[in-house]
């Protein structure tokens, strides 16, 4: 599944940096994943980058997103695709 | 009694099961017999100490023969996380702890990156290791699983290849699934002013760890296995949103430490003239390395495990790199500058035009990394005559490497430069090295001999022992830059500054700003709210930098929230005082103690406990033979005014001096030798090793200047005690060699049979001198 960023979040911005999609955004208050482009940094790393980093663990599963192993590599895979074009 | 006669002793007093919410194991490791051993702290630590830096005391103290050389495999090394480390934004952080073979004091480094939390979330809170490994060893930790493997194919390998190799040899990750607390070839070859290295930049640094960690043959520590998810407790969760709040709303975090990290610092020292140039010769040095200048090489920043700074700046020198992260987030900081504003607006517009050391379009390794830290640009910049940042950045890099501690290495090399400069030592000491100022080509070079102790890298690599070595003669002393034998910790001169002037002198670990450095003395909004200050500081302080009145409660004060800081894994720039007054505080951590121990913390309580640590702190210091005499500072401060800047003509008047340091040690509740007074001293002896008897003297005696002395080391009679009076008091030894001083215990005169009378603890003891006669 994809991750969101709940209300724990503090807005300190060390997520954006560690996001090898770029699938987040910066927010006054809260910031937020884009589950279309969120694969849980499956093609890029073991470990989910943004959930390592939060230092207030903010960045849980989403819910109302949720795939399989397989469909987050398929999804990079069309990310990646879709960069590369 | 060897060390493991006083395990079995200590291990009696501990547990099988944790004794409150979340407490992690101690694990003993025995590396000579390959034996590991665990249990679980008192809760009385915890009440008391806290875990990390205070509880590794505790073990210390309890384990530690004094006699024994700092090198020996019988004096052990302890790692320990905080107890809120990897469950508090910034709390990140754990210490080393042992005798320190590069000072006369304890060691005791603090470090980030991701190790410590590592530790903690595999269920280990401390780690105690001892004896000498047969053959290099990297101990492995998987939660459970603890396993000796042989290190020997990482033997020789500095700090970058180390973790590279280990990745590859155990198909892992550093910083995803592994952590590695190491050595490089300056740990092995025990370079006094070498660290552990806990990442690419992250250093134990201060005491000489690298080289304790070398005596014992152990090449590193690995954690395996990512951290499993341990979400806080649902009251914790939401406080740390308060405290993470706190944290990245605080100016200075803010505007400066995730731009562009601790360089910020040089630009105020500087302009004050307060930055120790030339071995402290001087105080004024270059613009060259204020922290704008370094913005062409900056590709963004780092940070550590769950921290929400990220003040780790990199560099990367290397064509096509990116750079001009934090590019003129200084400027306007009028904050910054706050003895000459002007400077805020001052920019330079360095542009990058480096190509390679020699300037051929070659490129190394060392042309990126991570930092400089401001210690290193101030160590590595005016202190040794360098101006160009782009060869600060390299000789960082190669400190990283080389797992060389930028602070004591530095000053080492300063201070043998200034006895090159004075004739005191030659190009015969030196092995025909020009050590003249600003030599780059030569500090890199003697950065490499120093790691392999070869040539006159051997004497750098005795630091700041070099006269007891018979590398120098004894005048060179006159020069040394150091406290309790510890180089001077950060580029800061303190001869302006009397409460960092004070800092210095009473820290426990040497000369060192990390343990009570007043860094607000030189915010201008602070001195000039009389009211708020007292209120920071619980004790009215003078608003001028350079009075000496009042300056003991500021010391004191910063001291208390800088131990329990790190006896709870907090990173100092993000603890309150340290960098700012709105940053976490004592009740923040409080707060969180409570709701993941399940035991009830206040602050006024952890007041207590950050001065008790420091007590214990300094009853170990008394065990290694410092006393009163050792709380000071260097000759030239005292004899040296300064000659430039806004306080030309100021330097350390040794009456006012002597005034503070003994109202501090009042406040502190120290007598005049700087231990703990009797009330308190056996107050923290029964808390530490279960066993305290008052002894009562004759009259004041050396070391013993209230006339009473604590015996901590259990005894079992009044022959033992008297060994162990003469034991604590070795100075005092003619005295009571004194046969006619007879013994009395709980107010009954023993008069013969002193090996078959029991003593316990808790009895009163005198030594009371009897009058013969008919």
């Amino acid at each position: 599944m994809a991750l969101l960023i709940n209300d724990l979040c503090i807005a300190c911005d060390v997520c954006l940096a560690a996001c090898p999609n770029k699938a987040i955004t910066a927010g006054e208050d809260i910031f937020t994943i884009d589950p279309d482009l969120c694969t849980e940094c499956v093609g890029h790393h073991a470990v989910s980058q943004c959930v390592k980093v939060c230092p207030v663990r903010a960045c849980v599963p989403d819910p109302d997103h949720q795939e399989s192993k397989d469909e987050l590599q398929a999804k990079y895979e069309r990310l990646k695709a879709l960069k590369a074009a | 009694m060897g060390i493991r006669e006083k395990l079995e002793r200590l291990v009696a007093r501990m547990h099988d099961t944790p004794q409150y919410n979340s407490q992690g194991a101690v694990l003993f490791v025995d590396l000579e017999q390959k034996k590991t051993l665990k249990k679980y702290l008192p809760l009385e630590v915890l009440k008391n100490f806290l875990g990390g830096r205070g509880a590794n005391m505790w073990l210390l103290y309890n384990l530690v023969e004094e006699e024994r050389d700092a090198l020996d495999p019988e004096i052990p090394l302890i790692f320990g996380s905080g107890v809120l480390t990897s469950s508090m934004p910034s709390a990140t952080r754990g210490n080393i702890t042992s005798k320190s073979p590069d000072s006369y004091a304890i060691l005791d480094a603090n470090a980030g990156d991701y190790f410590p939390s590592f530790l903690r979330c595999h269920g280990y809170d401390h780690v105690v290791l001892y004896g000498r490994a047969a053959e290099w060893t990297l101990l492995k930790i998987a939660y459970e699983a603890v396993e000796f493997v042989d290190a020997a194919p990482y033997v020789g390998l500095d700090n970058l290849d180390m973790a590279a190799a280990v990745e590859r040899d155990f198909d892992c990750v550093e910083r995803e699934d592994m952590a590695l607390a190491r050595i490089t070839t300056s740990g092995e070859n025990q370079v006094l002013c070498s660290g552990i290295m806990g990442g690419i930049k992250a250093i134990w640094a201060r005491g000489g760890g690298g080289a304790k960690m070398g005596s014992l043959k152990l090449k590193g520590i690995m954690i395996h296995g990512a951290p499993k998810d341990l979400q806080p407790v649902q009251p914790m969760a939401k406080y740390n949103k308060v405290i993470g709040k706190k944290i990245i709303g605080t100016s200075v975090i803010k505007n400066a430490l995730k731009m562009v990290g601790t360089p910020f610092l040089y630009k105020p020292s500087r302009v004050l003239c307060a930055l120790g140039t030339k071995n402290n010769q001087q105080t004024s040095w270059k613009p060259t390395l204020d922290a704008d200048n370094f913005d062409p090489y900056r590709p963004g920043m780092d940070g550590c495990y769950l921290c929400p700074v990220h003040c780790r700046n990199q560099n990367d020198m290397t064509p096509g790199a990116e750079s001009g992260w934090g590019a003129a987030a200084l400027k306007g900081l009028s904050g910054n500058a706050s003895y000459d504003k002007a400077q805020a607006e001052v920019e330079h517009g360095k542009q990058r035009t480096y190509n390679g050391i020699h300037n051929d379009g070659k490129f190394d390794q060392y042309d990126k990394g991570d930092g400089p830290e401001y210690v290193t640009v101030g160590k590595f910049g005016p202190m040794i005559g360098i101006a160009e940042p782009e060869q600060v950045l390299r000789l960082n890099n190669i400190l990283n490497d080389l797992g060389l501690d930028s602070a004591s290495t530095g000053s080492a090399i300063a201070w043998a430069m200034e006895l090159y400069q004075r004739g005191i030592i030659t190009q015969k000491e030196t092995g025909g090295l020009d050590l003249t100022w600003g030599n780059y080509e030569l500090i890199e070079k003697l950065l490499f001999m120093t790691a392999k102790r070869e040539g006159f890298g051997d004497t750098i690599a005795d630091s700041a022992r070099a006269v007891e070595r018979g590398k120098y003669p004894k005048e060179a002393l006159d020069y040394r830059m150091a406290v309790k034998g510890l180089f001077q910790s950060d580029p800061h001169d303190s001869r302006i500054l009397k409460a960092f002037a004070l800092g210095l002198s009473v820290a426990t670990r040497g000369m060192d700003h990390l343990r009570n450095r007043v860094t607000l003395e030189i915010n201008a909004r602070i001195n000039d709210d009389p009211a708020f200050k007292t209120a920071l500081y619980k004790g009215t302080v003078s608003a001028q930098p350079n009075s000496y009145e009042g300056k003991e409660y500021a010391v004191r004060k910063c001291e208390n929230n800088y131990a329990v800081g790190d006896s709870v894994g907090m990173c100092r720039f993000n603890t309150k005082l340290f960098n700012s007054p709105t940053l976490p505080d004592l009740n923040d951590f409080a707060t969180q103690l409570t709701s993941l121990t399940g035991q009830t913390f206040v602050e006024e309580e952890l007041d207590e406990i950050g001065r008790n640590v420091t007590g214990i702190e300094r009853m170990l210091n008394f065990r290694f033979g410092l006393r009163a005499r050792d709380d000071t500072l260097p000759r030239r401060w005292f004899e040296e005014a300064l000659t430039e800047g806004p306080f030309a003509g100021e330097k350390i008047e040794r009456k006012e001096f002597d005034g503070m340091k003994a109202r501090f040690y009042t406040l502190t509740g120290l007598n005049a030798e700087g231990a703990p007074a009797i009330e308190w001293h056996e107050k923290l002896s029964r808390l530490t090793t279960g066993f305290a008897v008052r002894v009562e003297l004759p009259r004041p005696l050396p070391g013993a200047p209230e006339k009473s002395v604590i015996i901590d080391e259990p005894v079992a009679d009044v022959s033992a005690l008297r060994r162990a009076i003469q034991h604590k008091l070795p100075e005092a030894a003619a005295d009571l060699a004194d046969k006619s001083w007879n013994v009395a215990v709980n107010g009954e005169m023993v008069l013969s049979g002193e090996a078959s009378t029991r003593i316990a603890s808790g009895d009163r003891v005198t030594l009371v001198p009897i009058i013969a006669g008919g």
